[in-house]
Formats: C-alpha cells, structure tokens, sequence
C-alpha cells in the first residue's frame, strides 16, 4: 500500500482554504463582537492551534459574548460554567445520579458535567477552590475526565476558554502555575474605543438581534489543526523560539538583567511549545508556507506572559510579568539578526 | 525535490548564493566600520595614558623632593602618536575575521525586503533530503521573493563613532597635558637655581647689612637658603614663580638700601663697629635677624606682586622714621647699655622682646591655627607647612667640619671653632612664608532655645451640607498592596541592597 505525499499544490490550496475559513469564523463573530479584533485573533489562534485560552480583563468588556459567539459561528457544542467558591469538581465534571429503570428499579448513572463540551467557559476561573480548579487540568491537558473507574473521553475540538477579573482579588484562589501553564494564551481584554461605543449600543440596545451563522464546524476546526501542524519550522527559527523561552529563566545565558533581578520561574518547554504553534498558524495566516521570526514574536507576549513568575522582590517594584516578556523580546535577537549586527 | 524541478532547484540555489556573497560582504563592510568605530572609542581615552603618566612621574618627584624630569613637551606627544599607532595596529592585529554565515547574509535581504524570513527558509528547505509539501510550497513561494532580493538596496550600516565633541575632549585634554608636561618639566631647574641665587644674594645683603664680613659658605646661615626649599618643593607654575623668585633678591637689595638710609644717623657709632668684642656680641645677633628679615621679606616678594611694594615701602617707611628715628635708636641703645643688641638693626632678637609681646601672641596663634586647620581637614590630610627642614644644631662656626682655607691664626677668619656664648643659643630656625586664615568657614555655633510648649486655641470648622458630586469618580484602581504595605516592602529591599548588592547580569 502506497501513500501518496501531498505536494506543493495542495500545501497552497489547504493553506488558502485556512485562510478562507479563519477568515469567515473571525467575520462572524465580528458581527456580535466589537472592536477587541487581537483579542478575537488570539482566540481564533488558539483554536486553531489546539490550545486554551485565559482571558483576563474586568467585568462587562464582553468575553462570555466572545466566548459564546465563536461557539455559535463554528457550530460547536457550548457551555458556561460561573464558577465560585463552594463550587465542587463534581459540579463540573459531573456526578453519578441515581436513576429509575423503565422496567422498573433504580440505577446509578453518570451525569456528566458542563465541562463536557467542546468549547467551555470558565467564568472567573479564580473564584473557584483550588481543588475544583485542578478538575480543569486532566480535561485541558489530556482531554478526557475520570470519574471513579470510567473515563471520559471528550470530543475534539476541545478548547477551555477561561476568564479572571484582574481587579477584584479578595477571596480569589489565584491559578497555580501548573495550570496557568496548560493555557496556550493569555490575552488581556482592554476596554473599547470611543467609536467602538456607539457601535456597540447600535447593536445592542436597538431591537434588532444579532444572530450568528455557523460558518464552519468542528470537524473543519480539526483539519485546520492538521493543516497548522504541517507548517514547516527553519531552524533558525525554532532556535529563536527557545532563546525566548529560555530568556524569561532567571539565570539562563539569554536572561536579561531584569529577568535575573525579578523572576522567580520562567517558562517551561510548554512556552516554546506554544510558540511553535502560534506561530505556525500566524504563519499560514499571514499567506506564508514556514514559519519566520516575526511570528514568534508576534506570538511571544500572549505565550509567555502567565508563564513568568515575578518574585516578590519585582512584586515590590511593580514589575509585571508583561515587562518582563517585553525585556526578554528587546534582549534576545533572532539568531540570524544577532549575527548580522555582531 | 518532487515537485521543484531539479535544474530551477539548482538555479534558485546559485541565486541565493549570489545574494548571500553580496550579503557578507556587506556584513563584513559593516563590521569593519563598527571594528573601527571601536578602536577610536577605546582609544580616545587611552590617549591620555602617556602624558598622565608622565606628569604623574613629575608629581611625584616633585613631593619627593628628588631630582626633576625634564620632559618635552613635543617628545610626550610624539609618544603619544607612537602609542596611538600602536594602539591601532593591535586592534587591526585583534579584529575578529571571521566570515559571516550564509544564514546571515540572507537574513540581511529577509529584514530589508521584509521578506519574512522566506530567504533563509527556502536555503534551510533546499538541504532538505525529502521536504515536504508545505517545505516545497515554501521554496516555490521564495523564488519570487529571490527576484525582489536581486532589486534590494542594502542600507550602509552607519557605524557609531564617538561624537565629535569626545574626541575633541580626550585629543584636547591629551594636548594640553603634553605643553603643561612640557612646561612643567622645562623651567623647573632654571627656577630651582634662581630660587638659591635669590636667598644666597639675600643673605649676603643682609650679611652686609650687619656689617659682619660673609662668610663665602656660613653653616649657620644655611638654615635661610634651607627655609626656601619646602617652598621651592612645592609645586608652581614655573615660570611665574620663577619670575617672582628672580624679582626677590632686587626687592631685598632695596629694602637693604632703606635700611642702611634710615639708620644712617644711629649706626654710625655702633654699627659700623668692627671690633672683636662686638663681632663676638654681634655676629650672632646679625645672625637672627638676618635669618628673619629673610624669612619675612622673602614671603613678601614671593607673594607680592612687585609694583605694590614700593608703595607700602613708601608708606611704612615715614612711619618707621617716625617711630625709630636714628637719634631715639642710639638713645635707647646707650641707655640699655647696648650690650645685648650693640648693632642698630629695625628687628629685636629673642632675648629683647618681653613674653607679652606681639609676636609671641602671633604664635600662639598660628599653632591654634595650624590645630584648628588641622581638624578641619579631619586629620586627613598631612600639614605641608609641617614639612619644615629639622633645625640645624650645628654650633660649629666656619665651615662645618672643614677648616678655614683663610684661616691663619692672627684673627679674621679662624679654623675650626666651636661657638660659644650667645651665637650657640639663637637658632635660625625659619619660618615659612604662610597666610594667615583659615581655610574652612570655622566652626558653626549652634544656638539652642529652649521655648515652653503653648496652647494654642484652633477655631471650630463650620459645618455646611454636602453637594453632590459635579463629576463621576471614574475607576478607582484598586492596589494589590496598602501604602503602607507598598512602603513596608520598598523600605526592607532598599535597605536589604544596601547593605548587600546583588550582582545582577547585564
């Protein structure tokens, strides 16, 4: 039996057909979300790529809306969970009931939880206990749950999408690292732009309803995993990549003088991981076939940024894991850009 | 290579080997100009080196005290070049050759042409045993971007050299160092040898003042030349100094001639006397006032520019006339008798002036001075007016150990003799040329007042309605932390770097 290769021809006619698709889902939701287009991007990209994403920003700048829309737009199963503090894992994962037989007596069933769906949100994930939390963590990692003996896989595509309020810390259980780690991005959702309010109350406070069009699917979304996945990385590039990631470890030869003063834990292999995969779908978006320097960078900020541990020390002087990363990309040169300018 | 046909393989790979060759030798252009660039900046302050030192070589035999360099100033900078040169030569000697790679150079045309990186992964995709499809699709997509290449202007990589006003500071200071090492090193032997014309010429008038023959090398007398040389040591702008070293001995011979005027009258009888009782009594009278008018009329021709002095000589002198005129110096000598000061000088010796007298106060005074500048300083640094040469005890009159070439037997000059008498317990002990004064403001004196604590009586705050707030109060940020806690925490930190810095890598 033979296999026959993919040749350059298709590699052109898959990459155009991401673009396409990419670019239908993101005009989709566009027309329930406005403004916020990097963090629609970074979402996108992430489920593109197969990662999870953590949103952060304060109440009312529409990420559930986000959430929902891009559910609705690639026709995917939803659901919301509004976590807080007495929150068990059994309410997410699910519980076993005990139910009636037709034929008459009772037997115990599993019912599974919200988190069993293809897109999730966790609302305010830190309001949740830490052992609800780590609930989380076999299903965005391994993407199946255990309950007792039985386990459950759960369909791909499978993607958490998780917000936290920045603002209101008080009986908050912040992530641990662990799991901040298991998150592809973390995007900052700021507030709109004076245009970007009228456009909204337009949309929102009129009588006419938004209603979104499912645009693609979730069997779509996995071939355009594969497809990410088959982005080619030069050398030099990927050389980049865990010069950023090794960057942000204090001690490291690439570590800025900041990073050595104020980080207490820099990113894993999972930063370079994520880098890689970013940057391969900035790659076919941007119409490229490899991908470059630039969309390692692009990528680096949104990666690496929940994966940087400032110490108390930099806590101290206000430093914050976005400065951190930022020292780290001005520091650290692309390999051939290093040599060319040594 | 399934797709790419071998021979456009072949020509995309020669194409981006012209590109890349054009690319290192840009990059190796650059990296020459940076190189250079480099060298001048690590240069600029190394010029600085041989004049430094060499004026420190003179600093240091200055204080000393040992035989001066005389360095010039054309053969410092002509050393100077020589090292610049060398200097230069070593960096050429040291400058990394290494060839940029051919990742480099293409990454050159990716960044310029913003091309993406297409460059550099097309070449890494060419060695490619079995690319794949997204790898081949990569290399077909360079080939357009290989043509733009061809088209790209590559910027000059300007290399950063010192600013202009650098190179003018270190190339200035570096020359002027060279003339003030040439200055320095030039005049400082002629001023050496006017400063000792200069006291020896002033001694001898003073001598002849006297009226006591001079002796050509007097070993009591030497302690005046002596008193010059912690003066001489010190360092000074040659020339001028010199000049005003040269200008002493005139001012000391008119001073003489003023002398010799004004008591005209009164010495006729006792000064001119050369008989032996006197010169036994009077030698060594002569002797410290000699040593102290060359000890205070020296400082003043040093100190002194030359045309104020004959207007204070012409000032003083009516009042010196006035004060010792030549009939009331007689007068009073006879009346004494004039046995312990037979000579009529304008000076009293030690053995006149009453305890209470001036000069003994002025003393007291200048050794509270020297303590109180002393601790001023903070005892850090050394009194150079300390640095006095060890009172001669040599009691010995004549020449030292030697004997009188002259002497034989019948009176004049003598042979080897040992003083005794008056001679042996004045001591010409100099005094150097000082101002007075301190050089600190002084102390501060601090007033303390004691004031009673008093009540006071605050009037009472008239309570009025509160108005709404005209303006919304926006997002109130919310600290992680407390002030107080912010405060807490930057305070223990400051204070922890403080006492142990952390080395921190660039």
């Amino acid at each position: 039996m033979t296999t026959k290769k993919p040749t350059a021809a298709q590699a052109k006619k898959a990459a155009k057909e991401f673009q396409q698709t990419y670019t239908a889902i993101r005009d989709e939701v566009c027309k329930a979300m406005v403004g916020q287009e990097p963090v629609i991007e970074g979402v996108l990209t992430a489920l593109l790529a197969g990662g999870h994403v953590l949103l952060e920003g304060v109440p009312g700048l529409g990420k559930t809306l986000l959430v929902r829309s891009l559910g609705e737009a690639v026709d995917l199963e939803f659901s919301r969970i509004q976590f807080t503090p007495d929150m068990m894992p059994a309410d997410i994962i699910g519980t076993q009931v005990l139910v009636e037989r037709k034929g008459g007596g009772h037997e115990v069933r599993f019912q599974q939880g919200p988190l069993v769906a293809n897109l999730v949100l966790a609302d305010e994930i830190n309001r949740a206990t830490p052992k609800t939390q780590s609930a989380l963590l076999e299903a965005m990692q391994e993407q199946q749950i255990s309950v007792g003996t039985d386990r459950i896989d759960l369909d791909p595509p499978y993607c958490v999408m998780a917000t936290q309020n920045p603002v209101e810390q008080e009986g908050t259980y912040p992530l641990p690292e662990a799991q901040l780690d298991r998150f592809l991005f973390k995007l900052v959702v700021g507030y709109p732009e004076e245009h970007e309010y009228h456009e909204i109350l337009g949309r929102t406070v009129g009588a006419d309803d938004v209603t979104l069009e499912a645009v693609s699917s979730g069997k779509q979304i996995m071939a355009m995993r594969k497809v990410a996945r088959q982005v080619p990385v030069p050398e030099h590039v990927q050389g980049y990549a865990v010069h950023l990631v090794m960057g942000t470890q204090p001690g490291s030869p690439y570590a800025p003088g900041t990073v050595n003063a104020n980080v207490a834990l820099g990113s894993s292999p999972r930063g370079a991981q994520g880098l890689m995969l970013a940057g391969k779908v900035k790659a076919l978006l941007a119409g490229r076939f490899a991908v470059s320097s630039d969309d390692v960078k692009a990528a680096a900020l949104d990666v690496l940024r929940h994966r940087v541990m400032v110490n108390f020390q930099g806590q101290s002087e206000g430093i914050t894991p976005d400065d951190i990363v930022k020292a780290v990309v001005q520091h650290v040169k692309p390999p051939v850009e290093a040599e060319a300018t040594a | 290579m399934s797709d790419l046909p071998r021979t456009d393989a072949a020509g995309l790979r020669a194409r981006l080997d012209a590109l890349a060759d054009r690319g290192r030798a840009h990059i190796e252009g650059a990296r020459r100009r940076r190189g250079l660039a480099a060298a001048v900046k690590r240069l600029l302050p190394m010029l600085l080196v041989v004049p430094v030192l060499v004026f420190g070589i003179q600093v240091t035999q200055m204080l000393h005290g040992t035989a001066r360099w005389d360095v010039n100033g054309w053969v410092v900078l002509g050393v100077m070049g020589l090292f610049a040169a060398a200097w230069m030569l070593g960096e050429h000697l040291l400058f990394d050759r290494a060839a940029p790679s051919r990742r480099a150079a293409l990454g050159l045309f990716d960044t310029e042409g913003r091309f993406a990186d297409r460059l550099n992964a097309a070449d890494a995709f060419l060695d490619e045993p079995a690319p794949g499809a997204f790898m081949q699709a990569a290399i077909e997509d360079a080939e357009a971007f290989v043509q733009q290449a061809n088209t790209v202007r590559l910027p000059a990589q300007a290399a950063t050299f010192p600013p202009a006003s650098d190179v003018l500071r270190y190339v200035g200071a570096a020359l002027l160092l060279c003339l003030f090492v040439g200055l320095v090193g030039e005049p400082t032997t002629a001023g050496l040898a006017t400063v000792d014309e200069g006291a020896i010429t002033a001694d001898a008038d003073g001598a002849r003042d006297s009226g006591a023959p001079p002796p050509p090398n007097d070993p009591v007398r030497d302690p005046t030349p002596k008193a010059a040389d912690p003066e001489t040591e010190r360092p000074r702008d040659g020339s001028s100094d010199a000049k005003e070293m040269k200008r002493a001995p005139a001012e000391l011979d008119e001073d003489a001639k003023k002398t010799e005027g004004r008591t005209s009258a009164g010495q006729a009888s006792d000064a001119e006397s050369t008989s032996g009782a006197n010169d036994a009594r009077g030698a060594p009278t002569n002797q410290g006032p000699s040593a102290k008018s060359g000890k205070k009329k020296k400082p003043k021709a040093t100190k002194k520019p030359l045309d104020k002095k004959p207007a204070e000589a012409k000032k003083q002198e009516p009042k010196q006339m006035d004060a010792d005129p030549s009939g009331s110096t007689s007068g009073r000598g006879s009346s004494k008798g004039s046995n312990k000061n037979p000579v009529k000088t304008d000076w009293k010796s030690k053995d006149q002036v009453d305890p209470d007298e001036e000069d003994e106060i002025e003393d007291d005074e200048e050794v509270e001075d020297e303590e109180s500048e002393s601790e001023a300083r903070g005892g850090m640094q050394p009194n150079l007016r300390d640095r006095k040469p060890p009172v001669s005890r040599d009691l010995t009159i004549g020449f030292g150990n030697q004997p009188s070439p002259d002497a034989n037997g019948r009176g004049g000059p003598s042979e080897q003799k040992k003083s005794r008498g008056t001679a042996s317990l004045v001591l010409g002990v100099p005094i150097p040329d000082r101002v007075k004064g301190q050089p600190n403001p002084g102390k501060t004196k601090v007033t303390q007042e004691r004031v009673e604590p008093r009540r006071e009586t605050a009037k009472p705050v008239a309570a009025g309605a509160r108005t709404p707030r005209s303006t919304p109060i926006g997002r109130v940020a919310e600290p992680s932390f407390a002030p107080w806690m912010r405060d807490l925490i930057r305070s223990y930190f400051l204070t922890l770097r403080s006492k142990a810095p952390t080395k921190r890598s660039p």
